[in-house]
C-alpha cells in the first residue's frame, strides 16, 4: 500500500505530484526556495497532505516511493558554485577543455570573448604518460611527478579531481593507477576518471564530462544524503530516494552520488516521459511520433518521441553551443532556447520585430505584473485579451492590462506603424516562430516529419503558443494535458529504473570482429545482470542494445538498434548494414547500400519496468481552483476575425466529448489555451484537451 | 528604394517578413547539419570547411546561415553560371561546379547546385560548397602555392556540369572524378553528403512555397533584399565620411618579390549616398603561382573585411547592393586571366585582404575596425597523405587536411581576439580536430597541442595567442605533409597602439629528439617514423594601448598562462607581487603599476618571440 510522490524543482515553482497505486491524485505548486530547495519540496508535500486532509507525517508514512527531479547540479554549474576542481590530463595536451572542438556562434561577431574552459588552466596539470590508439603504453606513467602534482593540489585547496587521459577508453591502466594514487595520497578526495564517467572517443567530450562530474560530486553527495535524511525525518519510510537522470530513467540516490553527471540538465527530460504516458493511456489515435514542448517563463524546451520511444542525442550543450560545455553523454534529446512568457519584444535598427533572447524573468517580470517596463510575450497575451486579468494563477494576482498595452504601443506598435493589437499578435507570432525553428531543426535532424507528429504541450505558457507553433509546422493535432502546468513532475511518475553501459570495439562489416563484439556484449550483459541483481531480480526486466555506427570513413555515428541473439552471438554484419542504411536515409535523405559500415560503440541499457499510475483528471486540482463563473465572454483579438467577443470556458468544467470551436479561450488553473480560428478543442476520455487544427 | 526615407517602411507585413526570413534561415541550418553529419573526410565532417546558401531564381544571395564568410558571399555567381549554361535545367537536376573562372572560389571547393522548382517554375537554387580532401592536384594537397598556372596546379575542373538528371547520377561525371581524385570513395561519400544537403534544402523550400504560395514567396524575396539593403544604408550612414587606406604584405612565397607581396586597399565611405567603395585595383599583377584571388574571392574577402568592421547586417545581395568592389584584370587581388592559378584563393592573399580592410577601419577612431588576425597553413593545418600500414590499416591510402590546433584572432574594440580563429576567411567557423579521432583515422600521433604563451599581440584588447603542436607518423610508413607559412615574415599587426602577434614557425623534431627549425615557407616533407613536425602559430594583433589594459585582466592572463609574468611588466606595465611559480599568490601591485605606466611606454621586447 503506498503513494508515489514526485518532485520537480523549477526556476519559479516546485511541482509536487501525488499518485496512489491506481492513479494520479494531484499537482501542487510551491514557490521554489533557491537557498534551500527542500523547503519548497516540504511546502509542496504539505499542500498535498492538506488536500487529502492528512498531516505530512501520515502522508509520508504511506508513501512507498519518492522520485526527485533535481536542478541542483545544473544550478550549481550555471552559478559557478561547484567544488574547486583540478584537471589531470596527458602530457602535451593541457588545453583540451579550452580548445573544445572549435566553432563560433557567428563568424561576423567580434564582440564576444573566448569562453573560459570549465576548469581553469591554472588548475590543469599534465601527467607524464601516453597510451596510443591501439591501447599500447607508449610512455609509462611517471608516478613520482604525479605525486608532486597531488601534493600541489593540497596546497591549492582543491576539493575534487577530474582525470582524463588520452585513449583511456581503450586502455584505462593509467587512469586507474592515478585513481589509486589519489586515494593513497589524498584520502577522501572526490575524483572522477574519464573512462568510467563516459567511455567515448573524442577527448574533449570525455574530459568535459569528467570535469563536470568531479566538480559536482561533493555537493551532490551532500545534497542527496541531506534530502533523503530530511525526508526520513518527516516520516518517509519507503524505498531509497530515487533521482531522475538525463537518460530518462531513475536510479536510487546512492547510485546517482557515484555518477552525479547524469543529474545535470535532467530537469526537462521528464516532459517526454510524461508524453509517453499520455500517448499510451489515451485511447484516441495520436499516431506514433510526438513533439513535446514545454514553455515556461524563461525557457522553451523541445523533445521528441519516435514510435512512442524517447529520442536520444549525444551532443547536448550545457549553455550556448560552442561556448558552453558538451559532455557527449547519450541523453534524451531535449533542446532549449531562452524563450517564454517573459521574453522581451523589441524592434531592431532595421525595423524588424524581434522577441528575446532577453527575458524580464521573475524580476522585474512582464509589465502587466506591475514592475516591468518592457513588453513581453505575456504582455502581448494580456493585451490581446487572452489572459483574464482577474483570474491569473487562480486569482492570486491581478494584472495591469493598461501597462501591457502602453509598453507594446510605445516599443512595438508605433515604430512598426501597427495598431496595438496587431503588434501584440505579432509578438506571439514571432515568439512562436523562434520556437518552431528549433522544433523543426530537431525533428528534421532526427528524421521525423513534424506534420505526422502530435504536439504535446506543457508549461504555463504552452496554451498561448501551442496552436501557433502547430500551425507553423503543419501539425494537425495538439494534446494539452490537464497537468500541463506540471508536466515534468507528472512525467517523474512514469520512468523506469534505467542504467546504461557501454563498450568500445572498433570493427567494420567487411572484416567483422564477431569474437570481440561477442565478448564486449557479454561484458555488457554481465553489467546489466549486476544492475538487476542489486535491485532484486524481477519479471519486469528489459534489455536494449544499440551499436553506434557509420559508413566507412564517415566521422559521425548514428545509433543502430539491434536484437540480441539469445545464444550470445554478435549481430550479423548484414543486419547491421541494413539497419544502418535505414537510419541514414531517414536522417540524411540519402543512403549507400552495400557500403561498408564501421561499428564503434556498443551500448546496453538495462530497464527495470516500474508500475505506473493511471492518468486522469486529479480531483484535488479541479476542486481547489474552480472560479465562480465557469462560462463567459471576453473581448479578445484573433487573427482573421480581429477583435471579437470570444467565448471563455473553464476547462475542468467541460464534459468529456464536449467541443469548443475557435476563436475561443479555455482557461485552466495555471494556463490559458487560445483557440485560433479553424481550431477545435475537445475533452478526451482522460480529461485532457485535444485541439484539432485545420491546415491553412 | 527611395533615398529620402528616414525609416524603413513598406506595405509588406513586417511579421510575415520576419517569419519567412527565420524559415529560410532554418532551411540553411538543416542543410549544414546534413552535410556535417554525413560527410566522410575530416576536413568536412570535423573541421566543417563547407557552407550552404540559398539563392533566388534571379541569382541573388538570400540566406547563408552558419557559412564561412569566404564561401557564401558571392555564391550567387555559381547559380548565375548554372542559369546561363543550362537554360534547359529542370526538376531533378543537380550541378557540380568548381571552376574559379566561372564564379567559384578555388578548385578545391566543389559546389553542388540544385535548382528548386515549384509548380514548374524555378524559385530558388540551393548551394552546398565543400572543400574537398583532394581535388586531383599535381601534389597530394588541395593548396598549390607554387603552381605556375592551372596546368601545373592540376585540379580536375568541372565548369558547372550536370551531375544528376531526374535525381540519378550522371555516371560519366562521377567516373571522371573518381579516376582523377585521390581516395575516390572518400570523394564520392563527400559528394553524397553535399548532394544530400542540397536536396534537403530543396525539399524544405518546396514545402515553404506550398505553404505560402509562389506569389508571396517571390514578394518576400524582393522585400527581404530591400529590407537588408535598408539595414546596410542605416549602418553606412552611421559611419564618418572619408577615405581610408590599408596596407599589408604577404610573405615572399616563390614567385613573389623578395620582401613579400605588397597589398593595398582603399576604402571610400560616403554616408550621404550610403555607399562604400572597396578599391583593390592598386595591387600587383597576377603572380606566377597559386596565390591569386579568383574574382569571387577578391569580392567576398573585401566585403568580409568591411562586414567584420561594422554593425552586423543580413549578409545577402540586398545589403551588398550598397558596396562597390573595384577590381582590375590580371591582378593578384582582382580578376585572374586564364590560365592563372587561384589554388589558394580562399586564404593567404584573401585573408590579407580581409585583415588590411578591417585594420584600415581602425583609422576611423577608437571603437572602429579590428587588428589583423592570423594567417598561414603551418603544419598543424597541413594536408597529410600516405598509406596506412598499421596492423588493421591494410595499406589503404589516405589524404586529408588537418585542423589540429589554433591560430589567434585579432583584438578589437569590444573583445580580446577569438582563440579558435584559424583564418580571417573562416573567422572561427571551422572546428578543430579531436586528437583521438585523428589518431584513430590516420596513422599518426599528436604529441602536443597547447596555447603559445605571449604570442597574442599586446593591446588594450589583446590578440588571441596561437598554439604549439607536434605530430608524426606511427607504424612503419612515412607521412607526407604539405604546408605553407604566411605570417612568418609578416605576422599580424596591431592597430591603435596594439602590438603584432608572434610569427608562424615550423620545426622538425628528429628521431633523437633534436629540434630543427624549418626555414622554408612552402614545404612538402616526408616524415619518417620517429620524426615529428611542429608548429608555433601566430597570435592575432592587439587593439589599443596595452598600458591601458585593466590590470585585473593582465593578472588573469598571467594566472591562466596566456601572458607571462615578464610580459605583464614589460609590455603591459603591470607589476605583480607574489611568487610566479605559485599563481595563487599573485596580485597586482597597483602603486608600482601606476608608477611604471606613468614613466615608461611598452617595450618592444615581448612583442617578438625569444630568438633561438
Amino acid at each position: 500500500m503506498g503513494f508515489t510522490i514526485t518532485v520537480d524543482t523549477g526556476g519559479t515553482f516546485t511541482d509536487v505530484v501525488l499518485a496512489d497505486e491506481q492513479e494520479l491524485l494531484g499537482l501542487y505548486k510551491a514557490s521554489t526556495t533557491p537557498h534551500d530547495p527542500f523547503e519548497a519540496v516540504e511546502a509542496g508535500i504539505r499542500l498535498a497532505a492538506e488536500a487529502r486532509g492528512a498531516d505530512i507525517a501520515a502522508l509520508l508514512a504511506d508513501t512507498s516511493t519518492f522520485v526527485y527531479a533535481t536542478t541542483h547540479s545544473t544550478n550549481a554549474i550555471l552559478q559557478g558554485k561547484t567544488a574547486k576542481t583540478a584537471f589531470l590530463t596527458t602530457e602535451g595536451h593541457p588545453d583540451i577543455l579550452l580548445f573544445r572542438e572549435g566553432g563560433k556562434p557567428n563568424a561576423f561577431d567580434f564582440t564576444i570573448e573566448t569562453p573560459a574552459p570549465y576548469i581553469p588552466r591554472s588548475l590543469t596539470f599534465e601527467v607524464g604518460e601516453r597510451v596510443l590508439s591501439d591501447g599500447s603504453v607508449d610512455v609509462p606513467l611517471d608516478e613520482e611527478r604525479l605525486m608532486a602534482t597531488l601534493d600541489r593540489l593540497v596546497e591549492l585547496d582543491v576539493e575534487a579531481v577530474a582525470v582524463c587521459l588520452l585513449w583511456s577508453i581503450v586502455n584505462p591502466v593509467h587512469e586507474q593507477r592515478v585513481g589509486e594514487l589519489i586515494e593513497e595520497r589524498l584520502p577522501g578526495m572526490k575524483y572522477s576518471l574519464g573512462h568510467a564517467v563516459n567511455p567515448i572517443l573524442r577527448e574533449y567530450r570525455r574530459a568535459a564530462a569528467t570535469a563536470l562530474d568531479a566538480s559536482i560530486k561533493p555537493l551532490m553527495q551532500t545534497h542527496l544524503e541531506d534530502f533523503e535524511q530530511r525526508l526520513r525525518d518527516l516520516g518517509f519510510a519507503g524505498t531509497p530516494l530515487m533521482v531522475t537522470h538525463v537518460t530518462g530513467g531513475v536510479l536510487h540516490f546512492a547510485e546517482m552520488i557515484a555518477r552525479p553527471l547524469y543529474t545535470v540538465d535532467s530537469g526537462p527530460v521528464m516532459a517526454p516521459v510524461a508524453a509517453q504516458a499520455y500517448l499510451s493511456q489515451e485511447p484516441a489515435g495520436f499516431g506514433e511520433d510526438a513533439i513535446i514542448v514545454d514553455t515556461g517563463g524563461t525557457s522553451f524546451d523541445v523533445s521528441l518521441l519516435r514510435s512512442r520511444e524517447l529520442v536520444y542525442a549525444r551532443e547536448k550543450w550545457l549553455g550556448q553551443r560552442y561556448i558552453g560545455h558538451m559532455t557527449g553523454l547519450p541523453t534524451v534529446d531535449c533542446q532549449s532556447i531562452g524563450a517564454g512568457g517573459g521574453s522581451i519584444a523589441w524592434v531592431d535598427p532595421g525595423g524588424l520585430l524581434r522577441v528575446g533572447p532577453e527575458s524580464a524573468g521573475a524580476v522585474p517580470g512582464p509589465a502587466a505584473y506591475g514592475k516591468g517596463d518592457r513588453p513581453t510575450v505575456t504582455d502581448a497575451a494580456v493585451a490581446l485579451g487572452y489572459i483574464d486579468p482577474d483570474f491569473f494563477l487562480g486569482g492570486a494576482m491581478t494584472l495591469d492590462v493598461e501597462a501591457s498595452r502602453r509598453v507594446i504601443e510605445r516599443d512595438i506598435a508605433r515604430p512598426l506603424g501597427l495598431n496595438v493589437l496587431r503588434a501584440a499578435y505579432g509578438i506571439l507570432v514571432v515568439a512562436a516562430e523562434e520556437m518552431q525553428k528549433l522544433t523543426l531543426a530537431m525533428t528534421v535532424g532526427q528524421g521525423l516529419d513534424p506534420r505526422e507528429c502530435v504536439l504535446v504541450a506543457g508549461g504555463g505558457a504552452s496554451g498561448l503558443l501551442a496552436t501557433l507553433i502547430a500551425q507553423a509546422l503543419g501539425i494537425s493535432k495538439v494534446l494539452i494535458p490537464n497537468m500541463a502546468a506540471g508536466l515534468s513532475a507528472t512525467g517523474a511518475q512514469y520512468p523506469d529504473l534505467i542504467a546504461d553501459f557501454q563498450r568500445t570495439v572498433f570493427t567494420d562489416t567487411d572484416d567483422f570482429d564477431a569474437a570481440g563484439v561477442g565478448s564486449a556484449l557479454a561484458d555488457l550483459d554481465a553489467e546489466i545482470d549486476g544492475f538487476f541483481a542489486e535491485l532484486g531480480r524481477s519479471e519486469a526486466e528489459r534489455r536494449e542494445y544499440i551499436c553506434e555506427a557509420r559508413y566507412a570513413n564517415q566521422v559521425w555515428e548514428l545509433d543502430v538498434p539491434f536484437e540480441r541473439d539469445p545464444a550470445g552471438a554478435a549481430p550479423s554484419p548484414t543486419a547491421l548494414m541494413d539497419g544502418f542504411d535505414a537510419v541514414h536515409e531517414r536522417v540524411f535523405a540519402v543512403k549507400q547500400p552495400g557500403a561498408v559500415v564501421e561499428c564503434l560503440n556498443w551500448r546496453g541499457r538495462a530497464r527495470r519496468v516500474r508500475d505506473k499510475p493511471a492518468l486522469g483528471r486529479p480531483a484535488d486540482n479541479v476542486e481547489r481552483t474552480a472560479p465562480a463563473v465557469v462560462r463567459g465572454e471576453r473581448e479578445a483579438y484573433f487573427d482573421g476575425p480581429g477583435l471579437i467577443t470570444a467565448s471563455v470556458a473553464f476547462g475542468p468544467a467541460l464534459e468529456q466529448g464536449e467541443a469548443i470551436e475557435g476563436p475561443a479561450i479555455v482557461q485552466e488553473w495555471a494556463t490559458t489555451i487560445v483557440l485560433s480560428q479553424g481550431s477545435k478543442l475537445s475533452v478526451t476520455e482522460l480529461g485532457n484537451y485535444l485541439i484539432e487544427i485545420q491546415s491553412r | 528604394m527611395s533615398e529620402d526615407r528616414t525609416g524603413y517602411a513598406s506595405d509588406f507585413d513586417p511579421i510575415t517578413l520576419a517569419v519567412m526570413a527565420n524559415r529560410v534561415d532554418g532551411v540553411c541550418r538543416q542543410m549544414t547539419n546534413t552535410l556535417l553529419r554525413s560527410a566522410r573526410s575530416s576536413v568536412l565532417a570535423v573541421a566543417k570547411d563547407f557552407s550552404c546558401s540559398i539563392i533566388s531564381a534571379d541569382n541573388d544571395l538570400i540566406a547563408a546561415a552558419e557559412g564561412l564568410p569566404v564561401h557564401v558571399i558571392g555564391s550567387e555567381a555559381l547559380a548565375e553560371a548554372m542559369t546561363e549554361l543550362h537554360p534547359d535545367m529542370r526538376e531533378g537536376d543537380a550541378f557540380l561546379h568548381n571552376d574559379p573562372y566561372l564564379g567559384n572560389t578555388h578548385a578545391a571547393d566543389h559546389t553542388i547546385l540544385v535548382p528548386v522548382f515549384f509548380e514548374g517554375e524555378h524559385v530558388f537554387t540551393t548551394c552546398a560548397k565543400a572543400h574537398q580532401a583532394d581535388c586531383g592536384n599535381a601534389l597530394p594537397s588541395t593548396y598549390m602555392p607554387t603552381a605556375i598556372d592551372v596546368y601545373a596546379e592540376g585540379a580536375i575542373n568541372f565548369p558547372c556540369v550536370k551531375v544528376q538528371r531526374d535525381h540519378q547520377d550522371v555516371d560519366d561525371i562521377i567516373r571522371m572524378a573518381k579516376t582523377r581524385i585521390r581516395v575516390p570513395d572518400q570523394w564520392y561519400g563527400d559528394y553524397l553528403a553535399s548532394l544530400g544537403a542540397a536536396r534537403v534544402g530543396e525539399r524544405a523550400l518546396k514545402d515553404l512555397c506550398a505553404k505560402y504560395g509562389l506569389e508571396l514567396v517571390r514578394a518576400w524575396i524582393k522585400e527581404w533584399l530591400d529590407y537588408s539593403e535598408w539595414r546596410m544604408v542605416q549602418t553606412i550612414r552611421s559611419l564618418p565620411a572619408g577615405e581610408l587606406t590599408g596596407h599589408t604584405f604577404h610573405d615572399p612565397f616563390p614567385g613573389m618579390p623578395e620582401g613579400g607581396l605588397p597589398l593595398n586597399v582603399t576604402v571610400r565611405i560616403d554616408p550621404e549616398e550610403a555607399r562604400v567603395e572597396l578599391d583593390l585595383r592598386d595591387n600587383p599583377d597576377s603572380t606566377p603561382n597559386g596565390m591569386n584571388q579568383s574574382r569571387t574571392t577578391a569580392i567576398n574577402n573585401a566585403i568580409a573585411g568591411l562586414c567584420f568592421s561594422i554593425e552586423e547586417v543580413p549578409h545577402n545581395s540586398g545589403a551588398f547592393r550598397r558596396i562597390d568592389v573595384q577590381l582590375r584584370e590580371n591582378c593578384v587581388a582582382g580578376i585572374p586571366v586564364h590560365p592563372t592559378s587561384c589554388s589558394m584563393a580562399t586564404a593567404n592573399v584573401g585573408s590579407r585582404i580581409i585583415n588590411m580592410t578591417q585594420a584600415a577601419f581602425a583609422d576611423l577612431g577608437e571603437g572602429y575596425g579590428l587588428a589583423e588576425g592570423a594567417n598561414g597553413y603551418p603544419p598543424m593545418l597541413a594536408v597529410v597523405s600516405g598509406e596506412d600500414h598499421r596492423p588493421d590499416g591494410g595499406g589503404q591510402p589516405y589524404v586529408s587536411q588537418l585542423f589540429l590546433a589554433t591560430l589567434g584572432g585579432p583584438g578589437g574594440p569590444f573583445a580580446d581576439g577569438w582563440l579558435n580563429y584559424l583564418q580571417a576567411t573562416g573567422s572561427g567557423s571551422l572546428f578543430i580536430d579531436s586528437v583521438e579521432a585523428d589518431e584513430r583515422k590516420y596513422p599518426f600521433v599528436v604529441r602536443e597541442r597547447r596555447v603559445r604563451t605571449d604570442s597574442g599581440g599586446v593591446g588594450w584588447r589583446r590578440g588571441a595567442p596561437g598554439s604549439i603542436s607536434t605530430y608524426g607518423p606511427v607504424g612503419p610508413a612515412p607521412l607526407t605533409c604539405n604546408y605553407s607559412l604566411d605570417g612568418k615574415v609578416h605576422p599580424p599587426q596591431g592597430v591603435r597602439g596594439g602590438g603584432p602577434g608572434w610569427p608562424n614557425e615550423a620545426f622538425l623534431v628528429d628521431a633523437e629528439g633534436e629540434e630543427v627549425e624549418q626555414p622554408d615557407l612552402v614545404v612538402q616533407i616526408d616524415l619518417e617514423p620517429g620524426e615529428l613536425i611542429g608548429s608555433r602559430t601566430t597570435g592575432g594583433g592587439g587593439y589599443g594601448d596595452p598600458f591601458r589594459r585593466e590590470p585585473e585582466r593582465v593578472l588573469a592572463d598571467v594566472v591562466e598562462g596566456f601572458v607571462s609574468p615578464a610580459a605583464a611588466g614589460e609590455s603591459y606595465g603591470v607589476v605583480l607581487s607574489g611568487d610566479p611559480g605559485r599563481v595563487e599568490t599573485l596580485a597586482v601591485d597597483l602603486p608600482a603599476t601606476e608608477a611604471r605606466r606613468a614613466t615608461g611606454s611598452p617595450t618592444a621586447s615581448r612583442s617578438a618571440p625569444p630568438t633561438r
